[in-house]
């Protein structure tokens, strides 16, 4: 329970220096002699203020709940928390999106289809599947197929790598 | 007859009709997994969309939706896991009818009352949405301002637990939408000297991250989905039957669909409960609600259907979408340089009478893939879970890059997933984030624009009827919503 209550201060605070960076990365923007009267900044600027605004109403809240009945706590919580928070595993997630990451880091040298049949086959040993034939089979077969079908039926030029290079150089 | 011309048109010279097929196909696949909902398999499917032809791309998105909104109810069948939020109810009758042995039964009315219902909610969907665009032709800037801070009233009733946990990710949304040239000075707004920027986020960067990647980042660290019965055979109704015990849960399904698909923020699983609970009042056969009722699958099953089609009418005449599915809809229209709203109808007509010819073969498509595939359903979605999400996250990574053939934007999407991520653990609305990024240009330059054309005076927003309205309904909704959420903390205090 504090904990959740902990979580919404802590975002209530992120928020309110990100309105404020946000506040002042418009009030630096140029302005421009073409602009109308509330120019490019206006609109950025007003969100900035209301989301300080409603990020502070969110600490609040989040403090007042905290002097709050325990049971009417624990009903509010329930409500106000995304129902199912136990399932949120912050270290699982981030093994996955760094998966993702590490794509992004090699496709453009490694070439489209060996960086996706090693993305399926991490994802695969990352969720607990034993190396074996058929994972290899899913990685082996699924590169070949996503680059055949981005590149042939999709006519998308997806990332060579350094392949086209090597093979014209041969 | 302009309109059925158009229709037959697209019909016979796009692929129109394949499109719907494959969409049905991939929905029905996608609804029936347990937590890919329509709106993620809408979302893993719209960046393939980009080179398409944009009658057949809405097609396209519009099955997808039509057959997961069926899917969902093969595992709440089957396994008693919805495979939507909409579904969640079918759970109670069906899958005690499939512990009983009538799990075909159950399938078939599903898919039958779903078909009635998508039929239905179409032609309501063709009536409501083309009269509703002739009424808004005769929109002012001003009234356009009103009707995009409409579209984000909805937040309102998005998030009736906690208004500040919606109201900030809409605020966030629109933060979103300003990045880029200002349309009015053309000066870079939050660029970061990224040339990428200078554009803008698409918003399908944004619902594909939100969406999809916050969900598979979620989904992978949960236990595997339980498996279907392989060897089920879709048990249709007999016509008695259709239209005999379950005509009035059909009719109650109607009526709920039609309304809660055209109010903002309801949608099908709003619809669904419901339709069921009117079904178990006005049915003559009270006791077996809860013990394996036909009724009980027909009506939240029609009325979640009913929805497929009702909830495009604010999108297509005003570009104000009511649920999630909606939103990744109206993206779609976005990423084709489509407006929605009344020059949607002028403008391309082709695209609207279009999409009301997709509905319908769509929905002939569900009735007829949903019956023959079911088996071939229940194999795909009994695939070993860790493939299932390892296919899914290429998919998404590779599809995104086709938008620009840039790194950049498969890049953004894993930080938009990170995002959603945390604002599902932080219980904020993503739609309304969703809502802010599709609406906050529009809101912008509507205000701007109306204030240009009044040489600087805010009267216009007050002295314009139709914008007075909407911006006072606007109003309504918001309060109403708060004193909603203060009567009901107030009742708790009182019982506590």
């Amino acid at each position: 329970m504090k904990k959740y209550l902990d979580k919404d201060v802590t975002a209530g605070l992120f928020l309110i220096g990100l309105g404020a960076t946000y506040y002042f990365m418009a009030d630096s923007l140029p302005r421009s002699l073409l602009s109308d009267r509330v120019g490019a900044a206006g609109f950025p600027k007003l969100l900035a203020v209301t989301l300080i605004a409603f990020s502070a109403v969110l600490i609040v809240q989040s403090l007042l709940r905290s002097k709050a009945s325990p049971a009417r706590q624990e009903d509010e919580d329930q409500e106000n928390a995304g129902k199912d928070s136990g399932d949120y595993h912050f270290k699982t997630a981030a093994g996955m999106l760094s998966l993702g990451v590490i794509y992004l880091i090699i496709v453009s040298r490694a070439g489209y289809m060996v960086s996706i049949a090693l993305l399926l086959m991490a994802a695969l040993r990352y969720q607990g599947e034993p190396v074996s034939r058929k994972m290899l089979l899913t990685g082996v077969v699924g590169g070949i197929f996503f680059w055949a079908f981005f590149v042939f039926a999709l006519k998308t030029p997806m990332p060579g790598g350094i392949w086209p290079t090597l093979l014209a150089g041969r | 007859m302009e309109g059925l011309s158009l229709a037959w048109q697209v019909v016979t010279t796009t692929p129109a009709v394949f499109a719907a097929a494959f969409g049905v196909t991939w929905g029905i696949v996608g609804g029936a997994m347990p937590g890919i909902s329509p709106s993620i398999s809408m979302a893993l499917i719209l960046p393939f969309t980009y080179g398409m032809n944009p009658v057949v791309a809405i097609i396209l998105l519009a099955a997808v939706y039509i057959g997961a909104e069926y899917g969902g109810s093969i595992p709440a069948i089957l396994i008693s896991t919805p495979g939507t939020n909409a579904a969640t109810v079918t759970v109670i009758d069906g899958y005690e009818m499939h512990r009983q042995g009538r799990g075909g039964e159950a399938l078939g009315i599903s898919l039958v009352t779903g078909w009635v219902g998508g039929m239905v909610g179409i032609i309501i969907l063709i009536f409501l949405s083309g009269w509703l665009a002739d009424v808004a032709l005769l929109f002012s800037p001003a009234a356009y301002f009103g009707i995009g801070v409409l579209g984000l009233s909805v937040i309102a009733s998005l998030s009736q637990a906690s208004l500040v946990k919606g109201f900030i990710p809409g605020i966030l949304g629109m933060m979103v939408a300003t990045m880029g040239a200002d349309p009015f000075s053309g000066v870079n707004r939050f660029t970061f000297d990224r040339p990428e920027l200078i554009t803008g986020i698409s918003p399908i960067v944004v619902m594909v991250g939100l969406f999809a990647v916050s969900e598979l980042f979620k989904q992978c660290a949960l236990p595997p989905w339980p498996k279907g019965d392989a060897d089920v055979k879709i048990v249709l109704p007999s016509l008695k039957m259709l239209f005999g015990r379950l005509g009035i849960p059909q009719l109650i399904g109607i009526i709920v669909g039609t309304v809660e698909g055209i109010v903002p923020g309801a949608g099908g699983t709003v619809a669904s409960f419901i339709s069921y609970n009117e079904a178990r009042r006005w049915s003559r056969h009270k006791e077996e609600f809860g013990k394996g009722s036909p009724e009980g699958v027909a009506a939240p099953e029609c009325a979640n259907n009913v929805v497929t089609a009702t909830t495009l009418i604010p999108v297509l005449a005003f570009g104000i979408p009511g649920s999630n599915s909606a939103a990744i809809l109206l993206g779609g229209l976005l990423l084709h340089g489509l407006t929605p709203g009344p020059q949607l109808f002028q403008r391309n007509p082709e695209v609207v009478y279009g999409l009301f010819a997709g509905l319908v073969m769509a929905n002939m498509f569900m009735l007829i893939i949903g019956y023959f595939t079911i088996r071939q359903c229940v194999w795909l979605v009994n695939r070993p879970k860790p493939y299932v999400l390892a296919v899914i996250y290429a998919l998404i990574l590779s599809g995104v890059y086709t938008l620009n053939h840039s790194l950049f934007d498969p890049a953004l999407l894993l930080l938009f997933g990170v995002i959603g991520f945390f604002m599902r653990y932080l219980g904020f609305s993503m739609l309304a984030m969703v809502l802010g990024v599709v609406l906050g240009f529009m809101v912008e330059t509507s205000f701007r624009r109306a204030l240009v054309m009044s040489g600087g005076d805010y009267s216009t927003f007050w002295t314009d009827p139709i914008g007075a309205v909407l911006i006072g309904a606007s109003a309504v909704f918001v309060i109403s919503s708060l004193a909603g959420t203060l009567y009901k903390q107030l009742k708790k205090e009182k019982m506590a």
